[in-house]
């Protein structure tokens, strides 16, 4: 899976292509997310923040970008670096798509969390 | 002291909140000049836009958004910042992030030198304060690299004056603290940053 968060067609959009060609060239199956064309909402609403141990159900919005972090098996990330970090639609993208049950597993009366995804083996992070 | 104090977090009835409250109660206690953004009650969009992006060069001089425009004024007037927040992925949530995107800007806080070096546009800004709070313990963020922390203390510290004085205050394991422990760290934020 490929997560582009580019504003515009400017000369740096040019790298998600060639990172694209680059994996379909290799035979690998790629699904492509890009932020800026699916006009995503980096900001996570107070409702999301309260029920931020809740299930993503809770966010039928999200369904999409839930079932790519799950289904996939390397993941690449194509941005510009902005203020030494992530461009903020990035960082939301984090904030609201790497919830509990989908990212990672709070287990119940415990502080800390453990990884979900599959390569982790499940080892505490 | 002109301190301009910067708040992220989307429940007024959060933690979060509460340390707001105190962090401005102590600065006004020692007569500071506070000014107070608060990024979720204004509606802040943190996207930069394409159109923005392509002007990035000088978009200060004219911003389209007149948010954005407020904000660059109340920059401009700052000698201390102050950010509360909380630490989301070891990270700044990204309705901060996007106010540094957007309002840091060439002609603002920057100017580019030679060979397009960085060189500080806000001088006059001498206190950079972080008061946060972290689900994980501190070993955790610390091996997790703290990026929130690094962007405001190395990169915002970077276009301050060089003499700029830094102060981090973090409350680790929130979710599994007691309530006494919370009001200490309270009381704790609000005399520390008033000894600024």
């Amino acid at each position: 899976m490929s997560s582009c968060a580019i504003p515009g067609k400017t000369a740096s959009c040019e790298r998600p292509s060639s990172a694209l060609a680059g994996l379909q060239a290799a035979g690998d199956e790629v699904k492509v997310i890009d932020l800026y064309a699916e006009g995503f909402d980096p900001v996570m609403s107070r409702t999301e923040k309260l029920d931020h141990l809740g299930s993503p159900a809770n966010r039928p919005s999200l369904a999409h970008h839930f079932d790519a972090l799950q289904w996939c098996e390397r993941l690449v990330l194509v941005y510009p670096t902005w203020f030494g970090g992530q461009p903020a639609m990035l960082k939301g993208w984090f904030d609201r798509v790497w919830m509990n049950d989908v990212a990672f597993t709070l287990p119940r009366g415990r502080v800390g969390f453990e990884a979900s995804c599959a390569d982790s083996g499940g080892s505490r992070l | 002291m002109k301190c301009l104090v910067v708040f992220a977090h989307p429940d007024q009835d959060s933690f979060g909140a509460a340390l707001r409250d105190s962090v401005c109660a102590g600065l006004e206690e020692r007569n500071h000049d506070v000014t107070l953004i608060d990024l979720y009650a204004d509606g802040f969009d943190p996207v930069m836009d394409a159109d923005t992006h392509r002007r990035y060069l000088e978009v200060a001089s004219d911003h389209p958004d007149p948010l954005v425009a407020r904000y660059i004024d109340l920059l401009r007037e700052a000698e201390a910042l102050v950010f509360v927040y909380p630490t989301w992925w070891a990270g700044l949530p990204a309705i901060l992030k996007g106010w540094l995107d957007r309002v840091f800007l060439p002609g603002v806080a920057f100017r580019l030198g030679r060979h397009n070096k960085v060189r500080p546009n806000l001088r006059q800004v001498r206190r950079l304060i972080v008061v946060t709070t972290t689900g994980s313990p501190r070993y955790q963020t610390f091996l997790l690299t703290n990026a929130g922390k690094r962007t405001i203390m190395r990169t915002v510290r970077l276009v301050c004056s060089r003499r700029c004085r830094t102060t981090y205050l973090a409350l680790d394991r929130l979710d599994s603290r007691t309530a006494l422990e919370r009001t200490d760290f309270l009381h704790e934020a609000r005399i520390k940053v008033a000894t600024i």
